[in-house]
């Protein structure tokens, strides 16, 4: 069982599945966490093939009205209006839309459980293998690096505090105008 | 003998203002780019000024009350965002506090941070810019109802974002802070939307009278540079840093006694800065890699070994695109 969703999955990112397939490997994600690891794998290599930032995408409620957008055609392209995806006019919608949800359903919703706003702090955990491919490439801006999970409280309480340490830091030297407003503007996460 | 007449230096005043008021807009016409951001930097230095500010992030609006006052040769600072949670940065001198409510996000740090702080003493050269930026005046414009001129850097390489300094013509004060990625969509933008310049004492009671926070984050910078090099406890070095940034403060701090410390770091070109810090990792944290983005600064984590095999956690910070700070971080290593 477990090896046909993880095939099915595999066909999905390779654009070769049928819409009810893709539905069952979307409900079943619901309550898999075996498949959401290897949907998180799959997706961070198919974002990092595209150059993708995920880091500002918001995250659908859940798998299942993921799963209900499906359209009868496939031809998915928009959602939550990512006008990346739009621009980049990509042809295969499907596979667009399982990274990002892949993606954003991990990562920013299990941060801010029962808010769907994006964060101003993404936190994320980045592939190995990812991360590798992105540091054989040229220097691309705000390229993606990996998959958005849940990060450890005491990261992201760490990170805060590099951030306000980098800022007090860049201020008193004089030789970054802009952390003039940063050092008082950082915050874990945005309001309700 | 001596004159007593207050009005021929009443006049005589008025008359070396003209003349230096009109001495300055014209050599201020035929300033290179590297002669306005010079100016910038002294303009800095020496002139009081308040206004309001505007703050995008890439993501957020963020509204900042600014009073920059120049107080016996040390630039005072106070910073006051209008929405949002209510906080006030103070800066004095090197001193750098933070004062916050008590259920501000932010106040939970007060016992870990208290003792940060970089030392620092880095003088920004504005010619070097010229080495890893093309720079050239952009053109002119009007910011916060004054007439002001854009400075824009160009990266030579693209692992750092596009600069437009909108810098006031009559006092070279900067009053827009306008960063863009390669594609020229804003990263982050702050400028004045009004603008003031204050006498020196017309506002220093503004310092000295505070009120009672709930937490102060006290930031303290150290006032003598340590140089990294000559500590014989640090055992590690970068691979990589962009063309033309320089170590610009590091800092050792120690958490606890009997436990390792912390170190960091700070890189500048001049224009954005990028900190790095070594610390001892927890287990929990062995062979992860973590991601932050705040607007428009990137933090990345990973752990390395230290040549004793101890894991340490490598994290960097800047305002740089992401593959710059990874490859930042993946440079750290510890000498054999």
């Amino acid at each position: 069982m477990a090896q046909t969703l993880n095939e099915s999955l595999s066909a999905c990112f390779d654009g070769e599945t049928q819409r009810d397939e893709l539905r069952r490997v979307l409900d079943e994600s619901d309550s898999n966490e075996d498949l959401r690891g290897e949907w998180r794998c799959y997706s961070s290599i198919s974002a990092v093939l595209r150059g993708e930032k995920i880091s500002s995408l918001k995250s659908p409620r859940n798998w299942d009205e993921l799963a209900a957008r499906i359209p009868e055609d496939h031809n998915i392209v928009a959602l939550q209006g990512k006008r990346r995806v739009n621009r980049r006019s990509m042809v295969g919608g499907v596979t667009a839309i399982l990274a990002m949800a892949a993606t954003l359903v991990i990562g920013v919703y299990v941060l801010n459980p029962g808010n769907d706003s994006p964060t101003d702090q993404t936190l994320a955990v980045s592939d190995d293998r990812v991360l590798n491919e992105s540091a054989g490439t040229n220097v691309q801006d705000s390229a993606s690096t990996g998959t958005v999970v849940n990060l450890p409280l005491d990261i992201q309480q760490q990170h805060l505090e590099k951030l306000v340490v980098h800022d007090a830091n860049a201020l008193v030297s004089g030789t970054a105008p802009i952390s003039i407003p940063q050092v008082v503007s950082r915050k874990v996460s945005n309001p309700e | 003998m001596k004159f007593r007449s207050h009005q021929p230096h009443y006049i005589s005043a008025i008359v070396v203002y003209c003349v230096l008021f009109c001495f300055s807009n014209s050599f201020a016409q035929d300033r290179s780019p590297i002669e306005w951001l010079r100016a910038m930097g002294v303009a800095q230095q020496e002139l009081n000024y308040k206004g309001t500010l505007s703050y995008f992030n890439g993501d957020e609006l963020t509204t900042l009350d600014y009073l920059h006052m120049v107080v016996n040769g040390e630039v005072h600072q106070r910073v006051t965002p209008l929405d949002g949670p209510s906080r006030k940065l103070i800066r004095e001198g090197l001193n750098v506090s933070l004062e916050l409510d008590r259920d501000d996000e932010l106040a939970q740090m007060r016992d870990k941070i208290e003792a940060g702080g970089i030392s620092s003493t880095f003088n920004p050269r504005f010619d070097k810019l010229a080495e890893t930026y093309n720079i050239k005046v952009g053109g002119t414009g009007r910011i916060a109802d004054r007439s002001a001129v854009c400075i824009t850097l160009s990266p030579k390489e693209r692992d750092r974002y596009r600069i437009h300094l909108w810098i006031d013509k009559q006092t070279s004060i900067l009053l827009r802070w306008d960063m863009r990625d390669h594609d020229k969509r804003p990263v982050s933008i702050w400028q004045f939307t009004e603008f003031e310049l204050i006498e020196e004492d017309s506002d220093r009671h503004s310092f000295a009278n505070r009120s009672s926070p709930a937490v102060t984050l006290d930031l303290q910078s150290k006032a003598v540079k340590k140089d990294r090099d000559e500590d014989e406890d640090v055992h590690w070095h970068l691979d990589w840093v962009p063309e033309g940034f320089e170590l610009s403060g590091t800092n050792i701090q120690d958490l606890a006694p009997g436990r390792e410390s912390t170190h960091n770091v700070m890189y500048t070109d001049g224009m954005v800065a990028v900190s790095v810090f070594v610390e001892p990792a927890p287990k929990s944290h062995e062979g992860m890699e973590m991601e932050s983005v705040s607007g428009s600064t990137v933090v990345v984590s990973h752990t390395i070994q230290d040549r004793t095999g101890r894991s340490k956690l490598v994290t960097v910070v800047g305002d740089l695109p992401k593959t710059t700070i990874w490859r930042i971080a993946r440079g750290v290593s510890f000498d054999p």
